[in-house]
């Protein structure tokens, strides 16, 4: 543990070790860059973003005997010469023109070796930077097993530089990579420089490759037999949404009891806390604060982990790609291609995972205009408000010829969600692309693979990691706020029984210290801005507390209409039909009409009211800029559909 | 995009025509990239695999004109029907 502590510390400093040998891993997308990074630096990767752009990075740390080394895992190229402003990056990495991070002292380019006339080009365009350079090769397992073989010693010997070969998902190889590393001074300059023309480029891989004896891997014939079911225009088809079917069932069935279980652990906990605890300012923070913050972080862990490990086997599967192939010419209409499926997928289950999905897109243009658009969709946190309100606007019992009618509106709502998001995302992309030229959309499918559970686990632990830290301080301390707001300063028994409020009546004083609370005020102060909606400032209230996560505005709501228990939604909607406003020129008047109900639908439809949504684009993107414009426009589309909502349901009712 | 469904009625296979002239399990050899298509561009699909002199096979199409998958140094990539027309291959017949 200490030594891990330790490595952790050294990682942790944005440019660690000033003085340790810098290395950076240059290798395509797929070739097992990823994996031999993880092997070198053993897990202590520290990610963030490049200054000033939307790409991701990765850095880590090396310790091999007793040296360190610095490890920088440069994002995945097919070459060094950029055809989009993020790609300009890796080449001004290698030239040390990024500020803040110094020119590595060594290049260590991971080739997959089944695919080795086309993983060379990318060699060639590296040596010609004259740097100490060795090359991996990745996949040798599956060279093999396709039955194509390389003399690495005599590919060595024909490249000029030295050659290792490693399967990195199982770590074999990696202790000679290490010993590699240690020599990197002596990495050599190849003496003779590839051609330049790319024409003639082809030409010298083969000849190299001749000279280290290569012989081509067969078509993987798994592959083709998967792929010719996978793929099939019908037959894929019906599997790519049996596949999505599957996806849903596991995040909102299976994921249910588990997050049932987490929501009464905690109702139990804070229950005991709210009886052992004295003091009563104490006893609420406890129990509605700081166990309330927590349960709500923990209760999206179950969905996030399924999620997250159904979308890990299946990228490690090589499904991601044949999805990404399927829906490409659907997202094209968007303006987007196949790989931003999963982010919107994602988001379906939360907008978080479906911002960090875009992290895979290789064009930040591409990579804003769908973080942009997937807060829109229907997200997990949506669903409890949805099914409160619908429940309010549709009585038990309508059907739509042989649906019912609240289940109708579910759907539409989720078609709407789904929908507005893409459409959004297009959108941003006509309007952020009006300068640069359209980039070429290429994808490479990987071979199915038998993914080891270590590859899987990484795979799902990183993000779900980034979730519990960023969702998780995010919902804690909102969640903390907004009790503060709501419940300081604690009424006193002799002001309570002035006001004619029953001391001993535990939901009339909730009642009566949320009326008077801070977050009243503040509801209040912020009414003139959604009277027009049919708001009250109650509603304004709960509109606080979803800031936090969505779903908590049930309980606000419910707190606020004195329901018994805030949790349970018939109870939650009785008290809502009796609410009239208190104040103003409808004083007096119903405040959940069909008309209000509409709109405030709408407006969780279409608003960021989400804090941790707000934090994850601020870190993937490197600022606030993105963040506050996404939030802006979601706030203005959400009171213009609302207002619209509510002046149609007007007319029509 | 009509220009490129154009293309995709399948001429007498040979001589040199885009790719996205063959049909899946047609193979041929890269004859030139478009020399109108940007520098960088025609570049990026170099290194892609897409080098002049190579084999390449049409494995198969997404459905409702997706894009296309070829295999082409030992590789499976696909690429939309817009740059597919941008490389030209010299077919066997
Ligand atoms: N059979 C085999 N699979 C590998 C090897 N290296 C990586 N993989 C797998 O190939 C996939 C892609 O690897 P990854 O490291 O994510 O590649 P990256 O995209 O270049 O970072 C993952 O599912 C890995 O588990 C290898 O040497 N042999």
């Amino acid at each position: 543990m200490s030594s891990a502590l330790s490595h952790h510390a050294h990682a942790g400093s944005a440019d660690s070790g000033g003085g340790s040998p810098r290395i950076a891993l240059i290798g395509s997308p797929n070739g097992g860059k990823t994996s031999v990074f993880n092997r070198l630096t053993g897990l202590h990767a520290k990610t963030g973003n490049y200054p000033g752009v939307t790409v991701s990075r990765s850095a880590g740390v090396a310790r091999i005997g007793g040296a360190e080394y610095s490890i920088e895992d440069l994002p995945g190229t097919y070459s060094l010469s950029p055809i989009s402003p993020d790609e300009r990056l890796v080449a001004e990495l290698l030239d040390g023109g990024v500020k803040g991070i110094g020119a590595p002292d060594g290049l260590l380019v991971v080739a997959d070796s089944t695919a080795l006339r086309r993983s060379l080009l990318l060699f060639a365009e590296v040596v010609q930077r004259h740097m100490p350079t060795a090359l991996v090769l990745t996949m040798s397992d599956e060279l093999t097993r396709r039955g194509g073989s390389i003399d690495t010693e005599a590919l060595g010997r024909a490249l000029g530089v030295p050659v290792v070969t490693v399967v990195a998902n199982r770590g074999i190889g990696i202790g000679e990579l290490r010993e590699l590393i240690t020599g990197w001074r002596d990495w050599s300059v190849p003496p003779v420089d590839p051609p330049t023309d790319t024409a003639e480029l082809a030409g010298w891989v083969d000849s190299v490759l001749a000279a280290g004896g290569y012989e081509d891997p067969r078509a993987d014939a798994r592959t083709e037999r998967i792929d010719r079911v996978l793929l099939h225009p019908v037959l894929g088809t019906v599997i790519f949404f049996a596949v999505m079917f599957g996806f849903f069932q596991a995040i909102f069935t299976w994921a249910a009891p588990l997050q049932d279980g987490v929501e009464d652990f905690f109702g139990w906990l804070a229950g005991l806390a709210a009886e052992h605890i004295g003091n009563p300012l104490l006893s609420s923070f406890v129990s509605d604060g700081l166990l309330g913050g927590v349960g709500g972080v923990l209760v999206f862990v179950p969905q996030i982990v399924m999620m997250y490990f159904i979308l890990a086997l299946l990228d490690a599967v090589g499904y991601m790609s044949r999805a990404a192939f399927l829906m490409d010419r659907l997202m094209s209409r968007f303006g987007l291609e196949g790989r931003a499926f999963v982010a919107v997928l994602s988001s379906f289950a939360c907008a978080i995972p479906g911002v960090m999905a875009t992290r895979t897109l290789p064009n930040s243009r591409d990579r804003i205009a769908t973080m942009l658009g997937v807060p829109l969709a229907t997200c997990s946190a949506r669903l409890p408000v949805y099914i409160l309100l619908v429940g309010i606007l549709i009585p038990d019992g309508t059907r739509v010829g042989p649906f019912s009618g609240r289940g109708v509106a579910m759907f539409l709502l989720y078609l709407l969600g789904g929908v507005s998001a893409l459409t959004a995302s297009a959108v941003v992309k006509r309007i952020t692309g009006r300068h640069d030229g359209v980039l070429p959309f290429y994808m490479e499918m990987p071979p199915y693979r038998i993914p080891t559970p270590r590859s899987v686990g990484i795979a799902m632990w990183e993000p779900t990691k980034a979730f519990l830290r960023k969702a998780g301080t995010i919902i804690l301390a909102t969640t903390i706020a907004i009790w503060a707001l709501t419940t300081i300063p604690l009424r006193g028994d002799a002001e309570l029984a002035a006001a004619g409020v029953d001391p001993g009546d535990e939901v009339a004083v909730t009642a009566y210290t949320m009326e008077h609370s801070a977050a009243a005020a503040i509801g209040k102060a912020i009414e003139p801005v959604f009277e027009p909606l049919g708001f009250d400032w109650r509603i304004d209230v709960a509109l606080l507390g979803s800031l936090a996560a969505r779903e908590v505005s049930v309980s606000t709501l419910g707190q606020m209409a004195s329901a018994l228990d805030p949790e349970d939604d018939s109870e939650v909607a009785q008290g809502l039909d009796g609410w009239t406003y208190t104040d103003g020129p409808r004083a007096g008047e119903k405040v959940f009409t069909p008309a209000t109900t509409v709109a405030l639908l709408l407006f969780f439809a279409f608003a960021l009211q989400c804090m941790s949504t707000v934090a994850i684009m601020r870190r993937e993107t490197g600022g606030w800029r993105w963040p506050s414009i996404a939030f802006g426009y979601m706030f203005v589309l959400a009171w213009v559909m609302a207002f619209l909502g509510r002046a149609v349901t007007l007319l029509i009712t | 995009m009509s220009a490129v469904t154009t293309t995709d009625r399948r001429p007498r296979l040979d001589g040199v025509v885009p790719l996205t002239a063959l049909g899946p399990g047609d193979t041929g050899t890269i004859s030139y990239v478009d020399p109108d298509l940007d520098h960088s561009v025609q570049h990026r699909l170099r290194l892609l695999g897409f080098c002049e002199g190579r084999e390449i096979a049409y494995v198969r199409r997404a459905f409702w004109a997706g894009p296309i998958v070829f295999r082409v140094c030992d590789v499976h990539m696909c690429l939309r029907a817009e740059q597919a027309a941008m490389i030209h291959v010299r077919t066997g017949a």
